[in-house]
């Protein structure tokens, strides 16, 4: 029998990270794949970080971002009324920041395989810059847009050490399925264990397939 | 009517543009070489590049004085811009991309729109992918989709530089009849002074982000007045030679070559003993074997034969005098019937008026 509860809140934490991510992501990558700032490898880097660095490292920043004399902590606190660590809140703003680079680096290759100078045409033809962005860069880089959605959703599920850190393991609000796997082992349930194991696995092997095949087909002319 | 009233003064890294051109059109040619400005100060009229001191009128309308705060975007300007590579947009068909701009589906279905597509052979391509089409069609369908757009004026950049000769050739022919049926007037920029001829009424040179020279092509071109517009449109032969005198009973001065040659050219302002730059065609230099009596040429060089190079349905012939060397083109007819060698002497027969001289 496996953990649905943890399933459900696993999804709703990956679909709500995946969301923030798009919104966040898209004008970040935008920007990133034009600008022509000297600075854009600090940015770079800075967004690269969570791929390299051990997930406890970031977890542990975040506690200490978030704690409760924090000025992030003190300010949920007042608004919310409850603390940010060990909470479902403060596992998604943990998500969105692990997985900030799965997001941002595939939207960056999408962007910057698009053609600049196809927005000065359609400007010249007399469609305005936002319309200009809709109608040519995002049919253009909707697959490699896409990949980056499924990825970051995927990687969501997937993470343990930053969830453990941060969230630790309170049922129904922040036990992902990782760490439902993990709490499993740990106490010796090991038909459970592989059967949430098993169902990860498939789970991440279809969705790179999706991934890949999104993969975009040389636009360029 | 007036197609085109600016002033420019744009710095891009070292290069500086500094412009001011008027052009009644209908068609204005810019000419010049790579790095000459050219393809800038088109993008700076299309609005797709912000100068830091401008003011534009294209066809009377103001669309731009900086500072001053008058821009309008590229989008509201209504100059559609064709460049050397088609940018196609690439997720669209044929159709969708002619039909891309505000109103264009209208234009497409109307009697001009009609028209632009027969002229430009469209409708066996509507529904076919923008992938799979050849250079030439490519650049059809580009200026189809600009021409849907009903532009003021129409920008071409280089349209024709990326095709090869056969395809360019096709391409000017339709821009031709672009300009004499459909009659859109056309800021066309471009390094080929054959080009240039063929299409604009009015032409500019550009020299290092600056105006040079404008007129008429014919006259910018064919007799041109400036070292670098000669050296642009590839004059055979550029001398350049002290003054010696001035005839001015004559109409000419004389410079001196070197070895005691001299060339009569027309009368010039230089300072005797300074030096001026000359541009002469090689086709209007005449060989005699001997020297002509009763000829109106004021020049009669006797010279000494270099070299004798036959060159597909023309012969070069390299031809000493004085300290300087002057390439004469003539016909494999002309150079067989006289029997030129390599060695022996001729007389160059050249009009003083056929030396340009060319300020610098």
């Amino acid at each position: 029998m496996m953990d649905w509860q943890a399933i459900v809140l696993t999804a709703k934490l990956a679909a709500i990270t995946t969301a923030i991510l798009f919104v966040v992501g898209v004008p970040l990558a935008w920007w990133l794949a034009w600008t022509r700032a000297r600075w854009k490898f600090l940015a770079d880097a800075l967004i690269g970080l969570p791929l390299v660095l051990p997930p406890t490292v970031l977890g542990f920043y975040l506690l200490l971002a978030m704690g409760p004399r924090s000025p992030l902590g003190q300010a949920h606190e007042a608004v919310f009324g409850s603390m940010l660590p060990f909470s479902f809140e403060g596992l998604v703003i943990a998500s969105v920041l692990y997985s900030l680079p799965f997001a941002v680096r595939p939207f960056v290759a999408a962007f910057s395989s698009v053609d600049r100078r196809l927005i000065d045409v359609s400007r010249s033809l007399g469609v305005g810059p936002v319309r200009s962005f809709l109608r040519v860069v995002v049919p253009l880089s909707l697959p490699g847009m896409l990949g980056g959605l499924v990825l970051t959703f995927v990687h969501t599920v997937g993470e343990f050490g930053v969830v453990l850190m941060v969230g630790g393991s309170i049922a129904g609000e922040t036990r992902t399925i990782s760490i439902s796997l993990y709490d499993d082992v740990q106490a010796l349930n090991y038909a459970q264990a592989g059967n949430t194991a098993m169902a990860l696995l498939a789970f991440s092997f279809v969705a790179l397939c999706i991934t890949y095949a999104l993969q975009p087909k040389a636009w360029r002319l | 009517m007036s197609i085109l009233e600016c002033r420019i003064i744009h710095r891009q890294g070292k290069f500086t543009l500094d412009v001011k051109l008027d052009s009644a059109g209908p068609v204005l040619g810019v000419f010049g070489a790579s790095g000459s400005g050219k393809s800038t100060l088109l993008h700076v009229i299309a609005g797709l590049i912000k100068p830091r001191e401008a003011d534009i009128s294209v066809r009377t309308r103001r669309v731009c004085r900086l500072p001053g705060g008058v821009w309008v975007p590229a989008e509201r300007r209504n100059l559609a811009i064709v460049t050397q590579d088609p940018l196609l947009f690439p997720h669209l068909s044929v159709r969708g991309n002619l039909c891309y701009a505000p109103g264009a589906g209208g234009e497409f279905e109307s009697d001009t729109g009609l028209h632009a597509r027969a002229v430009l052979r469209l409708d066996p391509l509507l529904s076919r992918s923008v992938r799979n089409l050849s250079g030439g069609e490519k650049q059809r369908v580009a200026l189809g989709r600009a021409l849907m757009s009903r532009p003021d004026v129409l920008l071409l950049d280089e349209p024709t530089s990326a095709l090869d000769s056969e395809l360019a050739r096709e391409v000017m022919a339709l821009l031709l009849r672009v300009k004499t049926e459909l009659k859109v007037p056309m800021i066309f920029v471009t390094h080929k002074a054959g080009e240039l001829m063929a299409l604009a009424d009015d032409c500019a040179v550009l020299e290092s982000g600056s105006v040079v020279a404008q007129g008429a092509p014919v006259n910018v071109l064919a007799r041109p007045r400036a070292l670098g517009v000669a050296n642009l449109v590839g004059v055979d032969n550029l001398l350049r030679a002290p003054v010696l005198r001035h005839e001015p009973e004559d109409g000419v001065s004389i410079l001196a070559l070197g070895k005691g040659a001299e060339l009569a050219v027309p009368i010039c302002t230089a300072d005797k003993g300074s030096k001026v730059s000359i541009g002469l065609y090689a086709d209007e230099i005449l060989l005699c074997l001997e020297k002509p009596a009763g000829i109106s040429a004021r020049n009669l060089l006797e010279t000494s034969i270099e070299s004798v190079d036959e060159i597909g349905h023309e012969v070069l012939v390299l031809l000493a005098v004085g300290d300087h060397r002057l390439k004469a083109r003539i016909t494999p007819a002309a150079a067989k019937s006289l029997g030129l060698v390599a060695g022996m002497p001729v007389v160059g027969v050249i009009k003083s008026a056929a030396c340009h001289l060319l300020s610098e």
